[in-house]
């Protein structure tokens, strides 16, 4: 899709449609404000994906031992996916519901986070003397 | 570059929809007005699903998601 300019271009002129519509009628405004967040992800997941494979390249090339990059990246994912929705959903003044998709998303975090903190207290106890 | 004529064909919808449900509601059918936008509402509803569903699949690829979702 371009420069980032040309994204910025987008959103003014989808925004200004927002407006348009949202007078009209309130449910179509609202999907059309979900189709640019959808556009917006889509942009940004472009250069997200060749960041992580720089990231996979550099892991590769230099056997860096970035132990957990896989588990960072699923995390970054869910992260940016709940927020993504829970601000889709205070948009559309279900603030109960977007909170209970944040508290989703922090369990789900947490348990992809697991595996890490386990090899994190093996680490720790292995420290102290038995 | 072709996304933005989307974004305009949804916001046509919308506002046509809108009118078709004034001008409806002017001649006096009332229910049929509903209908109408009931059915621009499922219109813009499928696109938008379209895209969504092509926005996971994506998201899926890039954050390597796959054994989870």
């Amino acid at each position: 899709m371009g420069s980032i300019l040309q994204l910025f271009v987008i959103i003014m002129v989808a925004a200004m449609l927002v407006v348009i519509v949202r007078e009209q009628n309130e449910s179509i405004s609202f999907l059309l404000v979900l189709l640019l967040g959808i556009f917006v992800f889509l942009f940004v997941l472009n250069q997200v994906e060749q960041l992580f494979n720089l990231f996979q390249s550099i892991v590769s090339k230099f056997d860096v031992s970035l132990l957990h990059l896989d588990t960072m990246i699923k995390v970054i994912g869910v992260a940016y996916l709940t927020e993504f929705i829970s601000q889709l959903l205070k948009d559309a003044q279900l603030n109960s519901v977007a909170v209970k998709v944040e508290i989703v998303g922090k369990l789900f975090i947490l348990l992809l986070a697991l595996p890490i903190f386990i090899s994190v207290l093996e680490t720790l106890m292995s420290f102290i003397p038995q | 570059m072709q996304d933005i004529y989307i974004l305009f064909q949804v916001a046509g919808v919308g506002i046509i929809v809108a009118i078709i449900h004034t001008v409806l509601k002017q001649m006096g059918k009332e229910d049929i007005a509903h209908w109408a936008t009931l059915i621009g509402f499922i219109i813009v509803l499928v696109i938008v699903i379209d895209y969504l569903s092509r926005l996971f699949n994506q998201i899926k690829s890039v954050f390597i998601l796959q054994m989870i979702m």
